[in-house]
């Protein structure tokens, strides 16, 4: 009996393990990365002149306009099936929008936060997703899904300064540039992909990558002319 | 004005029309020198006015007009900027509408001054009479409308003022320039006076005080009679979408020939004014009203030295209902106060009412159609009321 027990015992750790063994090793994946330089002239947006107001309007924030998108055109099989993220937040301060361009997957929901003194309202009319949330006060935020892939421009209707844009993808294999310009796409499957850098509106650069069957980093410098 | 070359605005007019589609221009920025453009083109079309309600000059109508609009402002440093506006208006010759410098003297302060020919301080739809801040394509009457009221020309007696109401698109006296010419609207859109104006401005509190050459409904370029305007307005902006202006003015309108035609001192017009706006969510509300008076002497009136009132009030309402579409409404009303000449009192202009509806549908965020209808009524003349059905494309940049 005490034989057979102690059988038992250690066939479950065994049996466990021999069940490891069986099981597909998780496929090695391969990190995109390297930097984004934007060489050609990026002055900041420019308000309407405001020649009917009585004194100087505050002046915005600037946006970063050297801020860019580098993403696979084509993803591999399963990449769309990502669960959607959390709430990304597009801030309003200091009359802009924060960040200018944002990267998000679709099924994301954006929060439009109104911390300035003074009202605004966030409205976009591009076919990926058009809507107007009209005028809201400090303190106050107002949200919107994005379910559908494409780029939304985002727009102030009392601010013609303010602008920004949210860039909305099926798939996961996408980065926005830090502050430096770095990107990093991580857990890329092993393939040969075509690999775009969006900048300020517009695709400025595109060229083929391969992901080696081992995974690894690849390195990919752009310079946006 | 007139004297710039004028290929020069028609070149850089057509560069408007043509950037329009496109976002506000920076032409330069080397340091803290920057150049900015802006423009709008816009096209209204309706059937003819047979009652003349929306001239704005003898053949001049709102609702049939092309109108393309250049803005500039030339920073230079922190300090200093030039404004300016040039303006083509139908087959007219292009014109300086707006030329001046803004001084900001403490960069930390809002507190600004600016002179040339500045913006106007009375009331709040003066500065936003583009076409791209008006929901409708109509003015509200206090700032178009036709008076029968002239500058540079007077009345001899009340049965020659009385015979020009309702005629504010053409009128003739015999004092002064005896031609026939558009009459006064109460306060004007159509160009900017000149002189110097302070602002300042907190979170919740603006004020603005302007010294002029003109009065608002005559405003001027060079000075014709001698006397300086004065305009004010104060506003408070409640953190909840609430905004309530309160404006005064008073300047001499009569031009110096017609004044000392007319004797007795210089004439004055004297207004007082409010405007609210109250904005939240899909809605936007926007109020204001004022009163007008004009010293006019008339030689066989009973009060000889009488003040002619006009009182004005026009409320309007836009309400969005989907991405890029919003409908709009405005209801206004122009009342003149009465004179007698002998056989009681009688307005000396006939009342006008106004009543406006319309849509707006913006395909593209810098252009936008607008199809809108309108109402007008006249309490007397020889057309007394006129429906138009009115469209009107926008471009701007």
């Amino acid at each position: 009996m005490v034989l057979i027990l102690l059988c038992l015992l250690l066939a479950r750790p065994l049996a466990a393990q021999a069940q490891s063994d069986a099981a597909p090793r998780p496929p090695l994946t391969g990190t995109i990365r390297g930097h984004v330089t934007v060489s050609r002239p990026t002055a900041p947006l420019a308000s309407r002149p405001t020649v009917a107001e009585l004194g100087s309007p505050p002046a915005g924030e600037m946006p970063d306009r050297r801020r860019s998108v580098v993403y696979l055109e084509s993803a591999p099989l399963g990449a769309f099936e990502e669960p959607s993220g959390p709430n990304v937040v597009l801030d309003q301060r200091n009359q802009a929008f924060v960040p200018y361009v944002l990267a998000i997957p679709s099924g994301t929901t954006v929060n439009f936060p109104n911390n300035d003194k003074t009202f605004h309202n966030v409205f976009s009319l591009s076919k990926a997703k058009k809507f107007d949330l009209g005028r809201y006060p400090r303190g106050q935020s107002r949200s919107v899904r994005f379910d559908r892939p494409g780029v939304v421009r985002v727009f102030c209707e009392i601010h013609s300064e303010m602008n920004a844009f949210i860039l909305v993808f099926a798939h996961r294999y996408f980065s926005a540039t830090n502050d430096e310009g770095r990107y990093r796409i991580l857990g890329v499957p092993p393939g040969t992909y075509t690999l775009v850098v969006w900048n300020d509106g517009a695709e400025r650069e595109r060229q083929r990558v391969r992901v080696p069957e081992q995974g690894g980093d690849v390195d990919v410098d752009w310079t946006v002319h | 004005m007139r004297g710039l070359p004028e290929f020069v605005l028609r070149a850089a007019l057509a560069l408007a029309a043509a950037a329009a589609p496109c976002r506000a221009a920076e032409v330069f920025q080397t340091g803290s020198v920057r150049l900015r453009l802006g423009g709008e083109a816009s096209a209204s079309i309706a059937e003819q006015d047979l009652g003349y309600f929306n001239n704005q000059e003898y053949d001049q109508n709102v609702l049939r007009l092309v109108r393309l609009r250049l803005t500039t402002e030339l920073q230079l440093g922190h300090h200093l900027s030039v404004l300016g506006e040039a303006r083509h208006t139908n087959r007219d010759t292009p014109r300086v509408y707006a030329l001046y410098v803004r001084v900001r003297p403490w960069l930390k302060i809002p507190f600004d001054l600016q002179a040339g020919q500045v913006p106007p301080v009375f009331g709040a739809y003066p500065r936003r009479s583009y076409a791209a801040d008006n929901p409708l394509v109509g003015e509200p009457l206090g700032y178009q409308y036709l008076t029968s009221l002239r500058a540079d020309a007077a009345p001899a007696r009340v049965a020659d003022l009385l015979l020009m109401r309702g005629r504010g698109w053409r009128v003739r006296y015999p004092l002064g320039n005896t031609n026939a010419a558009p009459g006064l609207s109460a306060i004007s859109t159509l160009r900017w006076d000149t002189g110097v104006q302070a602002h300042v401005e907190s979170d919740v509190f603006e004020a603005a005080v302007a010294v002029t050459q003109g009065s608002p409904s005559h405003p001027v370029v060079r000075d014709d009679n001698g006397g300086k305007g004065l305009s004010a307005r104060v506003a408070w902006r409640s953190g909840t979408g609430l905004t309530a202006g309160l404006s005064a003015s008073r300047a001499r309108y009569l031009d110096g020939d017609v004044e000392r035609l007319v004797g007795r001192g210089s004439r004055v017009q004297r207004a007082l004014g409010t405007d609210v706006e109250y904005t939240r969510g899909r809605w936007r509300l926007r109020f204001e009203g004022f009163t007008s008076g004009w010293d006019l002497p008339v030689a066989d009136a009973a009060v000889p030295d009488r003040t002619l009132t006009a009182w004005t009030a026009m409320a309007e309402v836009r309400v969005k209902l989907f991405p890029g579409w919003s409908v709009a409404g405005r209801a206004d009303r122009l009342d003149f106060g009465g004179i007698d000449g002998g056989t009681g009192l009688t307005p000396w202009d006939h009342a006008m009412t106004r009543y406006e509806a319309g849509v707006n549908f913006t395909p593209h965020r810098h252009a936008v159609l607008k199809l809108a209808f309108q109402r007008d009524l006249r309490d007397g003349g020889s057309v007394r009321h006129y429906s138009f059905i009115v469209g009107q494309v926008l471009l701007w940049f």
